[in-house]
């Protein structure tokens, strides 16, 4: 693949969700780590993160703090909420019956 | 479960957060990004690339600042609150681009709704906004009934005797009271001066529901003559404005027609009684000493009776009591005149009924269906004109619906547009209602006169007051949302892809027309009927000014005197009537002066009943008016003599009694021959009041108007000089030889010199009472003229824009026709046949609707056919020549257009 595969429609936010119920992480941090667990197959434009960590806020899925990152700077920090930890579940559910579904269809055997 | 709950709360929270703190909200949001773009930026620079390229990548990452901000600003907040603030300004800003659809649309709303709010709130004064006193609704005026046996109902008031036996066995009210209205001469100041007052029974204040402010009121010994205590209460306004408020007021005298009284209270602030203009209220025991000698023992009725309701009586029973209680009553005294067949009986009527007569409210009604049609019309024109806006947008829709625009948002946006428009043009029109009230005021409460209880206090005022405001709120944005509504849905149920490739000249413009078509044509038909109906009465005003009054009323005065008739009984009122016609006489610039009951066209004029020496009269002797005069009276009004003599001063108590009579009475009682030398008598009457006591007829003078001329022709009138007979209350009629009103500062010392404690009473010259007797019809005429002509203007500026909108839309057609060789002449006549249509229509529709209301306005309508050809050919003719200058105007400037740049244009 040539290029960084788009995400497909939706995943972005269970990524984040992901992302967060390990640790609350900032903007940036979020973005790089995306890059590196996903060995840079899935990159996240940066002018489509930010939007997206604003709606899950706003749905109540997470919330956002200004924390003092390592290297001393000002940071917007994003935790999971109770019900985003919930709905993280239900994500990763839809999540896998989808992929178990795609992947069934595309590996099925050619004749 | 909990969870879910908790996420609301805190979304509720964020978004309220988000409407206090939107701005500082935006600036966190702009660190964080602007955070991000410095760790890219610096990613950037440590692979090299140079510091401002790695900052414009940075950058161009992000894609903009702004659009993120927009977008997460969508992402939270109240969106349908942003959404409304979004529409508005869209709203403003597309109204903004077509100042002349906005113009006129909010100024014919705001017209409509003006005249609307205007005459509901004269109807509202006029006819339901309660009586200013409190329980009001319990409030009876209370009636004496006559049935005669030739069918119909007589409401009076009430003899004192009579109105004691009420008083005393009705056990259907609290309490009943007694109230007349009398105007006495308030003497101790500079000048004698004249106060409005009632003389009222012990239990009015109770009634009324009107304690006092001060002091106290009437006891049961003051409906006594021989033990009333001579003491008023005055008036809060009286006290305040003319005594300053004195503290010590109580206790004090003053001089009532020449009686000390003393003042023993104050009324309540604001109440002016029964008559709603009375400034002091006087003990009914008293009445014989003030007012009249007989006032407590004559059977004449005409005191007026109000009672208030016990509790838990309803009216029907109350009335049912009357009914039999008034016969009752009327057996134990009877009338002396009374025909023996009639029947005698009482009722009751609420106060609220009993202020408005059948006549007023009609008139009213009349009105406010008038207002109501030119409110129609101005809903039908808006809602053409919106039509038209909207046909012409379907373009500009038509792209927004193709580039994804919600349709939802779009009919929301054009209701917007509406909502503004309806929100104009309310304020604005309860702008220029609360403007037109202010000049209403006056003649709506000149034409309620004849009204007996019409004068209460703010009844014929109309005021703006928080109904009124509801009212033009509620229709004019019912009016804009339901006209709105319509080419809102309309224009956004379109196929994109035919709006977009067909021209919005061709395809649907013709359809749509049709709608506004009918609009129009009604538009027509209402300002047709509005306009017969103004022209019938305009016919009959004019003709009732063109009616000949018999009389000068040119530099002619006219006042009354009010003597103590007690002072001044009939005995002595002939020599008191001597001096001050001697008096008055004499000042300079007086041409002759005579008295008299009553003033042309007042009707009120007194009456008697005739009786024929030597004609055996039927059972029911007819009523004529009664006059008692000075011997210039004929000479005063300017009156010709036509057979016989005039009055002359040698006619004098203990000459022979003499009578001069009108033509009419010539013609009704001696038809074909000279009443000359003929003897009458009055049945009944304090004066000639038996055949020994007969008057001989010794001239017949012509005919004068002795009532409104649309009232009916001229009454048999009988004149006998005041010398042989009269009564003290008199009208005083001075001819001036320049202006009237100069001469009445002279006049009033002139009628001081005869007695120095007589004041001039409702001083007017003849042509303001005769303004005043036509005031009602005046009025009418003139606010339904009014509506009439905006109607006119209105429906004229919707033919103008339908055909301004027919002819732009035809462009390219005229512009082919004309590049095909079609004459100019040709176009404008196609063009014209559109206009005519609809003329026709309208035209048509409104005949019909005119017929109608004509029939309706029969009973106003003086000398004047139902179907007058004039009123109706004049009217269907200034209709065809507006509608001719409304369709030529935009005809002839798309004529003007050049062929080539409408065929080239798109």
């Amino acid at each position: 693949m040539s290029r960084p595969a788009d995400l497909v429609q939706g995943t972005l936010d269970l990524l984040i969700l992901k992302l967060l119920a390990l640790e609350p992480l900032n903007g940036w941090s979020i973005s790089l780590r995306l890059k590196q667990l996903s060995s840079d197959v899935l990159q996240v434009s940066d002018g489509s993160l930010y939007p997206a960590l604003h709606k899950l806020e706003q749905q109540g899925w997470i919330k956002a703090e200004w924390r003092v990152t390592e290297n001393n700077r000002r940071a917007r920090f994003y935790s999971l909420t109770r019900p985003g930890r919930r709905r993280l579940e239900q994500e990763r559910q839809q999540w896998e019956r989808l992929s178990g579904a795609i992947h069934a269809v595309v590996s099925l055997r050619e004749a | 479960m909990l969870a879910e709950l908790e996420r609301r709360l805190r979304v509720a929270g964020l978004r309220l957060r988000s409407i206090w703190r939107g701005k500082r909200y935006d600036g966190e949001l702009d660190d964080e990004l602007h955070e991000h773009i410095e760790r890219l930026t610096e990613q950037y620079r440590e692979r090299g690339i140079p510091s401002a390229e790695a900052r414009r990548r940075a950058r161009a990452a992000m894609g903009g600042v702004t659009r993120q901000r927009e977008e997460m600003r969508d992402a939270r907040g109240f969106r349908p609150l942003a959404d409304l603030g979004r529409d508005l300004r869209y709203a403003f800003r597309s109204l903004r681009r077509t100042p002349g659809f906005t113009t006129v649309a909010i100024g014919t709303l705001s017209v409509g709704i003006a005249a609307a709010a205007t005459i509901f709130s004269l109807v509202d004064a006029a006819l339901f906004r309660p009586p200013p006193f409190s329980g009001a609704d319990r409030l009876m005026i209370l009636n004496v009934t006559q049935q005669p046996a030739t069918g119909g109902l007589w409401r009076m008031r009430w003899s004192w005797p009579r109105l004691r036996l009420l008083m005393e066995e009705a056990k259907s009210f609290q309490a009943i009271a007694s109230s007349s209205n009398v105007v006495v001469t308030l003497t101790g100041g500079d000048e004698p001066e004249p106060l409005d007052l009632e003389i009222v029974s012990s239990r009015y204040f109770d009634v009324m529901g009107a304690p006092l402010a001060r002091g106290r009121g009437f006891s049961r010994t003051d409906d006594d003559p021989s033990s009333a205590a001579p003491i008023v209460v005055l008036g809060h306004r009286y006290w305040r404005d003319r005594l300053e408020s004195r503290a010590d007021l109580i206790g004090s005298t003053v001089q009532l027609n020449g009686i000390a009284v003393v003042v023993v209270g104050v009324a309540a602030p604001g109440f002016a009684g029964l008559s709603g203009q009375a400034h002091a209220w006087l003990p009914v025991g008293l009445a014989p000493l003030v007012s009249y000698a007989d006032y407590l023992d004559t059977n004449q009725n005409f005191i007026t009776a109000i009672g208030r309701l016990r509790p838990g009586v309803r009216y029907a029973e109350a009335d049912a009591e009357l009914a039999v209680l008034g016969r009752r009553i009327h057996e134990r005294i009877p009338s002396e005149a009374d025909s023996p067949d009639d029947r005698f009986a009482a009722s009751a009527m609420s106060l609220n009924q009993a202020r408005v007569d059948g006549d007023t409210a009609r008139a009213l009604l009349l009105l406010a269906g008038a207002a109501g049609v030119l409110l129609l019309i101005a809903c039908a024109n808006v809602a053409s004109l919106l039509l038209g806006r909207a046909a012409t947008r379907r373009r500009e829709i038509g792209i927004r619906l193709a580039i994804g625009a919600d349709r939802r948002r779009v009919v929301r946006q054009l209701l917007a547009e509406s909502g503004v428009l309806a929100v104009a043009a309310g304020g604005l029109g309860l702008g220029l209602a609360a403007g037109a009230m202010s000049v209403l005021r006056i003649p709506a409460t000149a034409a309620s006169w004849s009204n007996s209880f019409g004068a209460i206090g703010e009844f014929a005022t109309p005021a703006l007051d928080w109904r009124v405001v509801l009212f033009g709120i509620i229709v004019s944005a019912t009016t804009v949302f339901l006209v709105g509504l319509v080419p809102a849905y309309r224009a956004t149920r379109t196929d994109v892809v035919t709006d977009l490739t067909l021209t919005p000249r061709t395809g649907f413009a013709g359809r749509r027309l049709g709608l506004r078509e009918a609009m129009v044509a009604l538009q027509l038909g209402m300002a047709i009927v509005l306009l017969v109906g103004c022209g019938l009465l305009l016919a009959s005003y004019a003709r009732v000014r063109d009616t000949p009054v018999g009389f000068d009323p040119a530099r002619l005065l006219t006042f009354m005197i009010r003597p103590s008739e007690v002072q001044y009984p009939p005995e002595a009122a002939g020599a008191l009537i001597d001096r001050v016609l001697e008096e008055v006489g004499r000042v300079p610039g007086v041409e002759a002066a005579s008295v008299d009951g009553c003033a042309p066209l007042a009707s009120q004029c007194a009456s008697a009943l005739l009786r024929i020496v030597g004609q055996e009269n039927a059972a029911n002797p007819p009523g004529v008016f009664r006059h008692y005069v000075g011997p210039d009276h004929f000479r005063t009004l300017g009156i010709p003599v036509e057979e016989g003599r005039a009055l002359l001063p040698t006619d004098r108590a203990g000459t022979p009694p003499v009578v001069v009579i009108n033509r009419a009475a010539a013609d009704r009682f001696w038809p074909g021959r000279s009443p000359i030398g003929q003897r009458v008598w009055f049945d009944g009457a304090a004066s000639y009041g038996r055949p020994e006591l007969s008057a001989e007829v010794v001239g017949v003078v012509a005919d004068v108007a002795y009532r409104p001329v649309d009232q009916g022709p001229p009454p048999p009138s009988f004149f006998t000089p005041y010398s042989q007979f009269t009564y003290a209350h008199r009208m005083v009629l001075v001819r001036a030889a320049g202006d009237p009103r100069a001469l009445v500062p002279a006049i009033g010392q002139a009628v001081r010199r005869a007695d120095p404690s007589l004041a001039l009473f409702d001083v007017r010259t003849m042509d303001e009472r005769a303004r005043s007797a036509w005031s009602k019809r005046s009025f009418q005429t003139m606010v339904l003229g009014a509506v009439a002509s905006i109607a006119l203007l209105l429906s004229v500026a919707g033919v103008y824009a339908v055909t301004t909108y027919f002819v732009a839309s035809r462009r390219r057609e005229i512009g082919m026709h004309l590049a095909l060789g079609a004459s100019r002449a040709q176009v404008t006549r196609a063009s014209l046949g559109q206009t005519i249509r609809l003329g026709v229509a309208g035209i048509g529709l409104g005949l019909i609707g005119a017929v109608i209301v004509a029939q309706l306005m029969r009973a106003w309508l003086y000398q004047t056919p139902v179907f007058d050809p004039l009123v109706f050919g004049a009217v269907v003719l200034v209709l065809l020549i507006a509608l001719v200058v409304a369709t030529l105007g935009p005809v002839r400037r798309a004529l003007r257009v050049d062929p080539m740049e409408v065929l080239r244009c798109d």
